[in-house]
């Protein structure tokens, strides 16, 4: 029974991990149209953010904030520089740009880091609650609630707020919404930099968890792709429950089936969700965006 | 509208899958090749000419660049003190960037247009495999100083020659000890879903079972896989007394941490990826008290190692920590050996003459070439105690 629990609690919260990262990646979608490929090098400039403000002795809750604002600067030269030239073509050659932006900044990383993983301490680091037997890592604990509030705080700005129309009204059909006067090349910028910023979160909160190195964002990214599939594309309470679910999968295809299998279940998963349900499990058949 | 969407839906999926095809083997790639500087003059000439393959940039540079600087601290040794048959030696330095096919492009250079009396490398077993393939053909001794997989000196090669325990003796040592020396009867093993991972799995539970032990799990994982608290919970539901870490320091120290985050106070066991001083940068307290097999470590008090440790140190300023320097430094003299008792560098004169050494008393232990050149040197076992490594057993 603790067992159990315990492998519940496990994918819970790395979970909540992939739905911050999917949440970002599905609403540059939703308003761009833009499969970002490079989502997740933006979590390994949050981290290498992290890892150098903790170095010159800035306290990790202040480090995250900073990671936050410096991965949205880094989308926002990536934006001026890959996407918006590309915002009159065909969607696949902005999703092939992504690619090259993620190919360079590893490559940069490496470059300038080297390819050595780095350690981030937090003041959490190490520490573990201990529930009736069931352990959380604290770090772990701060993800999780960290995430959720990103999330409802996301979700909120997209339902009540004039921001929040004007990014839906843009997924939507962008011709109409700009008929009607809402600067969608206003509103895709800051939907790239909101999304990618976010990421650079996650970056700065998984670092101390793991390591920081230059090529830890790919395998963020395809999990992360692998979550908005499941949820819809485009769609955010999707992505949220999607990443959930997702480590839940995880979790028990791990602890009752076989650890050496695990990636191979999560993607038969993908699979059969590309086969059966393409529009995602969670989006009406109307296809609804954002 | 929707039937694009779901176009672009369907062609994203294939790319995820695609793309987490080549993440799975997406090694940390490097900046750019820096070749060696291979001499062009051809011919035998004057000097013994050893070609040298390793990693010496990327990733694995740091451990590449190791292995050269042992080597060619022995070269500059016996140069020093008049080389060898009236000769001298050379080292000839390429870079094969950890990738089959540059390592077999690098080797076949270095035979064909260097013309190379001896070989050695690489850090990766696969690798080293296939380069011996070429340099068989030419019979030409091969150093293999670093890679450990058992098959390297199971091929049926005459000009092959490997000073360093294998994986399976390496294992057996790690068994022989528990047994001994340990409480730890019930043992979790949890290991890197590749030939290495498995094979080291599979060997310990055949020798542990066989000496009354039991094994509780067999956990896998993927190489470059960062989240380990399924396997570990596993684990933790069935109460061993130790556990068996089958992996690289990356995956390991990670491991180690969240086994302390998931609360189990299991002893930990690993075998040579926690040598030097990487698993306690990487893992701090987690690794405290972790036991693993050992090649070799800068140990004090023994003459043959001092002085090799303050040789190293006045050349490059920095102390040897771990084998990668040590072997490579140990293969050149036990080449220099053969050279001698061969008289000449006759590529089948020198590799019947290694066949024959016995007792070469290197700064890694005692070396014997067995018939298919594998040396029988005994595997030391190393403690991370207080943040530092020291070696509590050694035969």
């Amino acid at each position: 029974m603790a067992e159990f629990a315990q492998t519940l609690v496990n994918g819970l919260t790395v979970g909540t991990l992939y739905s911050l990262v999917a949440l970002g990646l599905t609403i540059i979608y939703g308003v761009m149209n833009l499969a970002n490929f490079a989502q997740g090098e933006f979590a390994m400039i949050g981290g290498f953010a992290a890892f150098f403000l903790i170095q010159a002795g800035i306290p990790y809750p202040l480090a995250v904030v900073i990671a936050f604002a410096a991965a949205g600067i880094i989308g926002l030269i990536i934006h001026l520089l890959a996407n918006y030239p590309l915002r009159q073509s065909e969607p696949i050659n902005m999703m092939l740009s992504s690619l090259g932006v993620s190919l360079f900044l590893v490559n940069l990383a490496q470059y300038l880091f080297s390819p050595t993983p780095q350690v981030v301490e937090s003041p959490l680091s190490g520490k573990s609650l201990n529930f009736f037997g069931i352990f959380v890592s604290q770090q772990r604990l701060l993800i999780a609630f960290v995430s959720i509030v990103l999330c409802v705080v996301t979700y909120l700005l997209l339902e009540y707020t004039r921001f929040g129309r004007a990014v839906r009204a843009a997924s939507l059909d962008p011709d109409t919404a700009v008929i009607y006067g809402v600067p969608t090349k206003k509103i895709s910028f800051l939907t790239f930099v909101l999304g990618v910023a976010l990421t650079g979160v996650a970056g700065a909160l998984v670092a101390p968890v793991y390591y920081v190195y230059p090529t830890m964002g790919i395998s963020l990214t395809l999990k992360a792709f692998v979550v908005v599939v499941l949820g819809g594309m485009g769609n955010v309470v999707g992505a949220i429950a999607g990443g959930l679910v997702i480590g839940l999968i995880e979790s028990l295809a791990g602890g009752y089936i076989s650890t050496g299998f695990q990636d191979a279940i999560v993607f038969a998963v993908l699979f059969l969700v590309l086969v059966f349900r393409p529009e995602g499990i969670l989006t009406k058949v109307q296809g609804e965006k954002v | 509208m929707k039937r694009e969407f779901k176009k672009i839906t369907a062609l994203l999926g294939t790319a995820v899958l695609t793309l987490s095809l080549v993440a799975g083997c997406a090694a940390p790639k490097g900046a750019e090749q820096t070749s060696g500087t291979a001499a062009k003059d051809s011919g035998s000439g004057q000097e013994i000419k050893i070609g040298f393959v390793a990693q010496l940039s990327g990733g694995g540079a740091l451990y590449g660049k190791q292995m050269e600087q042992g080597a060619q601290l022995a070269v500059d040794e016996i140069n020093q003190a008049g080389g060898i048959n009236g000769k001298k030696l050379k080292l000839l330095p390429q870079d094969d960037q950890a990738n089959p096919s540059e390592s077999v492009k690098v080797t076949q250079k270095l035979i064909t247009e260097d013309h190379i009396d001896a070989w050695m490398g690489t850090l990766k077993s696969s690798d080293t495999l296939t380069d011996l393939g070429i340099t068989s053909k030419q019979n030409i001794p091969s150093f293999v100083p670093i890679a450990v997989a058992d098959n390297i000196t199971n091929s049926g090669y005459t000009n092959v020659f490997r000073n360093v325990s294998n994986n399976s003796m390496q294992v057996k040592a790690l068994v022989d000890y528990i047994l001994k020396n340990q409480p730890h009867k019930r043992i979790a093993l949890i290991s890197e879903n590749t030939d290495y991972g498995r094979g080291l799995a599979d060997t310990f539970e055949k020798n542990f079972t066989a000496g009354g032990g039991q094994i509780t799990n067999k956990e896998f994982y993927n190489v470059g896989q960062k989240e380990f608290n399924d396997q570990l919970t596993k684990i933790k539901a069935q109460k061993p007394d130790a556990i068996v870490i089958g992996g690289l320091v990356a995956e390991g120290a990670l491991i180690a941490k969240q086994a302390q985050e998931l609360g189990l106070k299991f002893q930990l066991y690993s075998y040579g990826g926690f040598m030097g001083s990487a698993p306690i940068k990487l893992a701090g307290n987690a690794v405290e008290g972790l036991i693993h097999t050992e090649y070799f470590t800068p140990i004090k008090g023994d003459k043959k190692i001092e002085d090799f440790v303050n040789a190293y140190q006045k050349k490059y300023g920095e102390i040897p920590d771990s084998y990668y320097s040590a072997a490579t430094y140990d293969a050149v003299y036990l080449y220099a050996e053969g050279l001698k008792k061969a008289g000449s560098n006759d590529l089948q004169k020198v590799n019947e003459a290694l066949h024959t050494i016995q007792n070469y008393q290197g700064v890694m232990g005692s070396i014997s070439f067995d018939e298919k050149g594998q040396a029988s040197t005994k595997v030391w076992i190393g403690q991370i105690k207080d943040g530092n490594q020291v070696v509590i057993y050694r035969p």
